[in-house]
């Protein structure tokens, strides 16, 4: 690990950037942000380091919509952060995707692409599904960094992907991800990360 | 680890900035210069502030603490301020960040500290505009959480001052309409930014704990409610209360009680010297509880001096007393009034049974100032013995029962403050 110093100062910087992306001087304040190799990669399924969040591998958490049980997880980049798909198993051993990322939080499970276009529609573009009109709030691509666990698809390191989610204003996010010309779609709730709690 | 590493400065003054928010922001304000930076986009200046007021804030950037059990950080702060029919409103809006729970907003208003963060859940129904407010006959009403939120006010707002890092566009000078509606202990506010909808869910957390988390003191007691402020009984409060409700029923059913004691006296009358005079004889059978006189005139408009002698069974005198019974009546401004009283009312309390001699006489009486007035004709007479003394018992369901509706009063004066700052209007 190469350790840094404070451009503006000079001061070490220690090894913050094993851990983080951007990391402040804790002498003069300054922001330091490493351009590229945001996260090591080492191995086929990358490296994932800890980070603060509500949700953990193999910690049941409660939910509003029922208790999961995190049994794999995946890390996207959207290049000035990440978030985390976890794969969880509901009481009834269901499968669902759990997105979290910096306490937006959202359960969503495959839904019919039937009606749903198969390459990304624009940002602020409204596409019908479920007999609601969802407007596209988010379009963007993403980066596969690492997965652990037991996941119920294949995923590969480095894989890059375009995501958009879409909104009818009903408490649900329908999101789309587009691989090479194939579309898969989810649908599911937001969950209120106040409302997130272990279980007893 | 291998890549190059960049100080992140400001592009317009060259001050080092600090990144304390986490990957969803989107906007970076220097704090030396004003400079709006674009932080998804390499920090491209965006636009410049001159001539900036930093808001009366105690909280600074980069400050940390906790509210609900969750950490925050400052990372942000935007001044704001609301101008309507000459009134003018100012609030300051800090970011917070926490890595496990996201963006919120900690807000600084009249002493008060507010906590807004976003709700994504569904509303029912889906939104409200500002066209519906204003056509609806009844406040409009919106249901989320399991609650019903009662609108409570539309806010349109200018951004005065810009500070740090924010996870939307804020720029100094951008006007923001929001749509607040309020229920017991949280508020809705929806804002619709072109086709961007957003609702934020504001709770008003403990103060004392989150100004000490962030290592400050308060500002002191804030001088009015803030309609997110629950209702804070007093020490004791509700003790006393059932104490009072538990008083003043027993008093009241005792004094009911009371009151039906006693038993009608015939008297034996006999004419006194002059026209409205007489003397009375009461068989007294029993010397349980009091002996009570009620003398009934007509006087209307008028006064009357009223002498009354008690002898006991043996001629011995019991008391003597002059009393005066006055009436008035009248209409003023359309409103009609009345005051005093056409009886005289007296009790004793007997020593011994046996036949009681009352001599009552009319010495005196006239008519009210500027007032046409019609003194005493006639007189009704009338005995009561064994009769038992209530008034202690009205004296005690008149202190208790203040005291029993003290709670129900401070919070109907609680939810009327917390509602005075409602633009609502049913001639709206």
């Amino acid at each position: 690990m190469e350790r840094r110093n404070c451009l503006k100062c000079g001061a070490d910087l220690g090894e913050s950037f094993r851990w983080a992306r951007m990391v402040n001087c804790d002498h003069c304040g300054t922001a330091h942000v490493l351009r590229d190799a945001v996260f090591t990669v080492a191995g086929s399924s990358g490296v994932l380091h800890e980070t603060p969040g509500l949700v953990h591998m193999l910690q049941p958490f409660v939910t509003p919509k029922g208790t999961f049980d995190p049994v794999g997880m995946v890390r996207f980049s959207y290049g000035r952060g990440a978030w985390d798909e976890f794969w969880a198993l509901d009481e009834a051993g269901s499968g669902a995707w759990i997105s979290v990322d910096e306490g937006d939080i959202v359960l969503q499970r495959p839904t019919s692409d039937k009606d749903l276009p198969h390459f990304p529609p624009a940002l602020g573009s409204t596409i019908g599904h479920d007999s609601e009109d969802w407007t596209v709030t988010e379009a963007e691509t993403a980066r596969c960094i690492g997965f652990r666990g037991q996941l119920p698809e294949a995923f590969e390191l480095d894989e890059v992907f375009t995501f958009v989610n879409a909104s009818c204003g009903d408490g649900r996010l329908l999101s789309g991800e587009f691989h090479a010309g194939a579309a898969t779609w989810f649908i599911g709730p937001w969950l209120d990360s106040f409302e997130l709690g272990r279980p007893g | 680890m291998r890549g190059e590493v960049a100080a992140v400065s400001c592009p317009s003054c060259g001050a080092g900035l600090m990144a304390l928010g986490g990957g969803r922001v989107v906007l970076q304000v220097c704090a030396h210069c004003g400079a709006a930076l674009d932080a998804v986009d390499n920090y491209r200046l965006l636009k410049t502030f001159a001539d900036r007021r930093r808001p009366a804030s105690p909280f600074q950037l980069g400050m940390k603490g906790q509210i609900a059990g969750i950490d925050w950080t400052v990372i942000g702060i935007l001044g704001w301020a609301e101008t309507w029919k000459g009134e003018r409103w100012n609030w300051t809006d800090h970011q917070l960040f926490s890595p496990t729970h996201g963006y919120a907003w900690l807000t600084l208003e009249d002493g008060h500290l507010i906590l807004t963060r976003a709700w994504r859940g569904p509303l029912g129904p889906n939104w409200i505009t500002s066209q519906t407010v204003e056509l609806a006959e009844h406040p409009p009403t919106i249901r989320a959480r399991n609650r019903t939120y009662t609108y409570y006010e539309t806010s349109d707002a200018r951004i005065s001052y810009a500070d740090g890092e924010f996870s939307s566009v804020a720029m100094v000078g951008d006007r923001v309409q929001s749509l607040c509606f309020l229920a017991e202990d949280e508020m809705l506010t929806l804002t619709q930014t072109g086709t961007e909808r957003e609702v934020e869910l504001s709770t008003w957390p403990q103060q004392a704990e989150t100004w000490a988390s962030f290592g400050l003191t308060s500002l002191g007691k804030p001088w009015r409610v803030h309609p997110l402020q629950p209702y804070r009984p007093w020490p004791n409060e509700r003790f006393l209360g059932a104490t009072g409700a538990v008083l003043a029923f027993v008093s009241l059913i005792m004094g009911l009680l009371l009151l039906a004691q006693g038993e009608k006296v015939q008297p034996v009358m006999q004419p006194g010297a002059s026209r409205l005079a007489f003397e009375a004889e009461l068989p007294i059978t029993h010397t349980r509880g009091l002996i009570r006189l009620v003398v009934q005139t007509d006087l209307y408009n008028a006064w009357s001096g009223i002498d009354v002698e008690i002898t006991d069974p043996d001629d011995a005198p019991v008391f003597q007393t002059a009393r005066e019974v006055g009436y008035y009546q009248g209409v003023e401004g359309g409103e009609s009034w009345s005051e005093g009283n056409q009886t005289l009312s007296i009790s004793f309390r007997p020593e011994v049974a046996g036949n009681y001699r009352v001599s009552l006489d009319v010495p005196e009486g006239g008519s009210g100032e500027g007032v046409e007035g019609s003194p005493i004709r006639t007189m009704q007479f009338l005995a009561y013995q064994g009769e038992a003394a209530s008034f202690w018992m009205w004296l005690v369901f008149a202190i208790s029962l203040p005291i029993a509706g003290l709670t129900p009063l401070r919070s109907w004066l609680h939810h009327k403050a917390r509602w005075r700052g409602s633009d609502w209007s049913e001639e709206d």
